[in-house]
């Protein structure tokens, strides 16, 4: 998998990368760490959300974890692919706010 | 997705599970129960009403664009599957690839698919149209509590004495009486006129009537309370549905009313009870108290009862000629003739039955027909589904060899069949809807509540159902017959196995016989009435209707003759003073008003002239103004018109129309200065001219025998003066508002009802007479259509059994033009059979027609001839295509594949 072709990632994929990149979760559980995480800026639908998992599975970005505490719900983990792409987005995104930053300090300075 | 995991569950949770059905079944499969229980969690952690409302706008608002993405996917990226073990189970991709495959196949045969959808259109469409006029005509109950035991009294209206009489009846539970006329509104806008209705107090109850505003009439209303209730459409019209209208005080005609309530918009009054709708309803209490309700011989009332819960309508029926017997013992010298038999007769009908009897009969036979021909149409699609079928045992035979199993074979016939189903639906809804809207555009007038019809659903269901399954049941055909037998023949392609039986042949002539005989009975019946609407829009009306426009005016509150001419003759200056108008004139009654039934206004029979009595002519009256003639372009044959200054002279100065000239002096010049006796009193005229006939009753009405004399002599129980002006030029803009505003300059407080040009007069005397001929004409060319179908199909079919006969006879050198000429002859034989029984058909249903003919009769010659010419050329068509096939046939290829 060429991690730069999906780059830059939408910011509602790569929320779900960096919540499930804290441990496996259900999807119960993944709405409401991505709400809590962009503090209710992103909403999930369970309809949709399972769209956006089952693109991430056949991508291989995520896989399916071992059954936890709650044995009737499926649980999703990231992938060792997952991993490696978040960490390039992470490291694209790093980059950029290097270069743009000086133009925002320059404002506050000003 | 189990089912199970939701009951016991929230409403919310529940509906979102239904949701979820929008997504395809195989997401469904996967993920259905987590998303489920991921909304049932969240479901369970949002308490606050506005977080859960929140959470159903993202989780319901966002499903169905999630489930189009999903749909989307699902086409255009099928996912691999392993092989099917049930193929009984169709997954839905395998219905999307029959889809391509039938929708390919169909391509491929476009005049079978277009004449299928074709046919199913025709036959869903005009079921649909016509059922949905039916119901709401004949079969849906009046809008009333308990409409069905209201019933009328027939043999018109009835005294007060009589209507007392019937209130002691015990076989009915209510009654409600009602006297309507004519009257003018005025101090609210423009004046207008309106229709006033006295009712008794039950009136209102009996046809469940609410009020929208203020209240309807109370006992104390009954006792010479000057009190009113305005229909809701004159509320929303006059009064801009103000509720401050309540309390008010109108002016009808000469007497003031306070307004107490106002009728809810969804009354709809009973029109078969009282007359002369205007468009605008008034209520007042109807007093009985008053003197003339106490005479035998004032019939004004109508009514209108409720049987009682326990009684039937023979018993009301039986009760009241029992209440006959009294009264004609009370009143012999009223209800007893000069033979001393009793007079009385009011026999009771449902009220439902009166409204719908006059059409009852016209619409049952059209919903007849139609259902024949949705019969028709279903047969001959079987048929091109046969003939199809007979092609195609060797594809069948083929993808069999190959391993298809039945199923699929099935299930792709299945589709190509719902696939012309559908699309025929979709045309027949079409068609219905094009259908009902022209029906209703062409006849305003002459059929029953036909207010708010809109097309039925339960008649397209039917109607699609039927044709959906004739294609299902006869689409599937070859694939049955290829189940389970030997394929050996069908693989060669000899038909040996396919041909049918002399029986089923001579059925499938029979058909199409019968329905050349149909459509020809149709053609001809729509030929007929189409010549005679030609031959009456021929005729001269004798008017020179162009330019001319009307208004017909009621001056009711003038109390003498004097002040009637005065203010008529200012209303008639004032219009001829408009700029463009070169001439105005009023009489009684003008030319097309009255057509049909109405017969107006002032008549005699008896006339004396050169000394003897002429008997049994119908002379009509017809005052009018000088000026009547020019303005309306009626030619003088003879003499002249008297003057404005002569009109008041005796002997009465008048013209004579050129009939009756003719009829009583032998010539338009002979009329002129003779003198006369006319009516029962013998008045003296004096003929001054005499005028050219005009059809004053419609174009297919003989020219009238008029008596034209100065509007100055009219006796003065007939408050009418409609008025025509003549214009140079086309209308100018706000034609209406001008000629209403130079009424009013002459009479303020004057109605003006309706503004109309000559032209339309004329249009609307022939209106029926149009929509008669579109009618059948419609229903004609689809029957032409369906026959022409049929035999296509029948000998298409015919050709397709015969194509290894018709190979063999071409390789031992049969021209191909005697092969064409053969089915061609075939086809034709069974159109002339079919044109035969058709004739006597129409010959037999002529006299149905006979009173809607004008100047025809109903086995007109040349009438017949050219219809029975349109269907056997429609037929030689439909022979010669599937002939050109055969001629076609190409030999070898044939006898080859033995």
């Amino acid at each position: 998998m060429n991690t730069q072709d999906h780059l830059p990632l939408a910011p509602r994929d790569l929320l779900i990368l960096a919540v499930l990149a804290e441990g496996p979760l259900h999807g119960y559980g993944i709405i409401k760490a991505v709400e809590a995480r962009s503090e209710a800026g992103v909403l999930l639908d369970p309809a949709n959300l399972y769209r956006v998992l089952r693109r991430m599975r056949r991508l291989g970005w995520i896989q399916e974890g071992e059954a936890g505490a709650d044995a009737r719900r499926r649980t999703y983990e990231i992938s060792r692919g997952g991993k490696t792409l978040l960490s390039a987005e992470l490291t694209r995104l790093e980059k950029l706010l290097r270069q743009v930053r000086p133009a925002m300090a320059g404002r506050d300075g000003a | 997705m189990g089912e199970g995991a939701t009951s016991g569950s929230p409403p919310a949770v529940r509906l979102y599970a239904g949701a979820l059905r929008l997504l395809p079944p195989a997401i469904r499969t996967a993920d259905g129960r987590e998303m489920l229980l991921a909304f049932s969690d969240l479901w369970q952690e949002e308490l606050g009403p506005l977080l859960r409302f929140r959470l159903l706008l993202r989780s319901f608002g966002r499903l169905p664009w999630v489930a189009l993405l999903e749909w989307k996917d699902h086409f255009t990226r099928p996912p691999l599957r392993g092989p099917r073990k049930n193929p009984w189970r169709w997954g839905m991709s395998a219905w999307m690839r029959n889809l391509r495959y039938a929708l390919r196949t169909l391509r491929k045969s476009p005049s079978f698919a277009l004449t299928t959808v074709l046919l199913l259109g025709l036959g869903v469409g005009s079921v649909t149209t016509i059922f949905t006029l039916v119901d709401h005509v004949l079969l849906r109950p009046l809008p009333y509590p308990s409409a069905d035991r209201l019933f009328l009294l027939e043999n018109g209206s009835h005294s007060g004495p009589m209507v007392r009489e019937f209130q002691t009846m015990s076989s009915v539970e209510s009654w409600g009486i009602a006297q309507s006329e004519t009257a003018n509104l005025v101090g609210a806008g423009d004046p207008l006129r309106i229709r006033q209705t006295e009712v008794s107090r039950d009136f209102f109850s009996l046809f469940g009537a609410r009020p929208a505003v203020g209240r309807l009439f109370v006992d104390d209303d009954f006792r010479a309370a000057n009190v009113v209730v305005l229909d809701y459409g004159t509320w929303e019209r006059v009064f801009g549905l103000d509720p401050e209208v309540v309390g008010s005080t109108l002016r009808v005609d000469d007497a003031l009313f306070e307004v107490v309530g106002v009728l809810s918009q969804s009354f709809v009054p009973p029109e078969s009870i009282y007359y002369g709708d205007t468009g605008s309803d008034v209520w007042l209490p109807l007093d009985l108290t008053k003197e003339e309700y106490d005479r035998i011989g004032y019939h004004s009332l109508e009514v209108v009862g409720r049987v009682a819960a326990r009684a039937t309508l023979e018993d009301v029926d039986t009760e009241m000629a029992r209440v006959g017997e009294r009264l004609t013992q009370q009143y012999p010298e009223h209800f007893l003739d000069d033979e001393g038999n009793s007079r009385y007769s009011t026999p009771p009908a449902l009220l439902q039955e009166i409204t719908t009897r006059p059409v009852r009969a016209g619409l049952e036979l059209l919903l007849g027909a139609v259902g024949l021909l949705l019969l028709v149409a279903c047969m001959n699609v079987a048929h091109l589904f046969l003939a199809r079928g007979l092609v195609r045992v060797h594809e069948m035979a083929v993808r069999r060899a190959l391993g298809a199993e039945t199923a699929s074979l099935v299930q792709q016939l299945t589709v190509e069949s719902l696939v012309l189903g559908a699309a025929g639906g979709v045309l027949g809804l079409g068609l219905a809807s094009l259908g009902l809207s022209s029906f209703l555009a062409l006849n305003p007038d002459s059929i029953p509540r036909t207010g708010n019809v809109s097309l039925d659903v339960r008649a397209m269901l039917f109607a699609a159902t039927v044709s959906v399954l004739t294609v299902l049941l006869f689409g599937l055909v070859p694939a049955l017959r290829s189940m389970g037998k030997d394929l050996t023949n069908d693989l060669k392609g000899t038909s040996r196995s396919a041909t049918s039986g002399r029986g089923a042949s001579r059925l499938r002539g029979g058909l199409v016989v019968a329905e050349v005989a149909f459509s020809l009975v149709l053609v001809t019946g729509a030929g007929l009435l189409l010549k005679s609407f030609m031959r009456v829009q021929a005729r001269d009306p004798g008017i020179r209707t162009e330019g001319v426009w009307t208004l017909p005016l009621t001056p009711s509150w003038i109390t003498s003759p004097e002040e009637y001419v005065e203010a008529m003759d200012r209303v008639e200056a004032s219009l001829a003073a408009i700029p463009g108008v070169t001439h105005a004139a009023y009489s009684l009654t003008l030319p097309f008003e009255m057509t049909g039934r109405g017969r107006c206004c002032w008549m005699t029979s008896s006339l004396s002239a050169e000394g003897r009595e002429r008997e049994g002519l119908r002379l009509l009256l017809q005052p009018a103004t000088a000026s009547y003639f020019e303005t309306l372009g009626v030619p003088l044959a003879a003499g002249r018109v008297w003057r404005p200054s002569e009109a008041r002279i005796d002997p009465w100065p008048v013209v004579l129309s050129e009939a009756l000239a003719v009829e009583v002096f032998g010539s338009a010049e002979d009329a002129v200065n003779q003198s006369m006796a006319v009516g029962g009193d013998g008045t003296m005229v004096q003929v001054m001219g005499v005028a050219a006939d005009t059809r004053h009753f419609g174009l297919d009405q003989d020219p009238p025998l008029f008596i034209y004399l100065p509007m100055e002599l009219i006796p003065f129980d007939i408050p009418m003066a409609h008025m025509a002006v003549r214009i140079r030029s086309e209308p100018p803009a706000n034609w209406a508002r001008t000629l209403r505003e130079a009424v009013w300059q002459a009479v303020p407080d004057m109605p003006v009802p309706t503004i109309r040009s000559m032209d339309e007069w004329v249009e609307r005397s022939t209106a029926g007479r149009r929509f008669d001929s579109v009618l059948f004409g419609a229903f004609g060319i689809v029957a032409l259509i369906l026959a022409a179908a049929g035999l296509y199909g029948t000998l298409l079919y015919a050709v397709g059994q015969q194509r290894r006969e018709l190979g063999i006879r071409l390789a031992l050198g049969a021209g191909r033009g005697s092969v064409v000429r053969r089915i061609v002859t075939r086809g034709i034989g069974l159109a002339v059979v079919g044109s035969l029984l058709g004739l006597a058909g129409a010959w037999a249903t002529g006299r149905f027609l006979e009173s809607r003919l004008y100047n025809l009769e109903p086995t007109d010659p040349a009438t017949l001839a050219t219809s029975v010419s349109v269907l056997l050329l429609a037929a030689a068509l439909a022979s010669w295509l599937p002939a050109r096939r055969a001629g076609r046939t190409d030999p070898l290829e044939t006898l080859r594949s033995e």
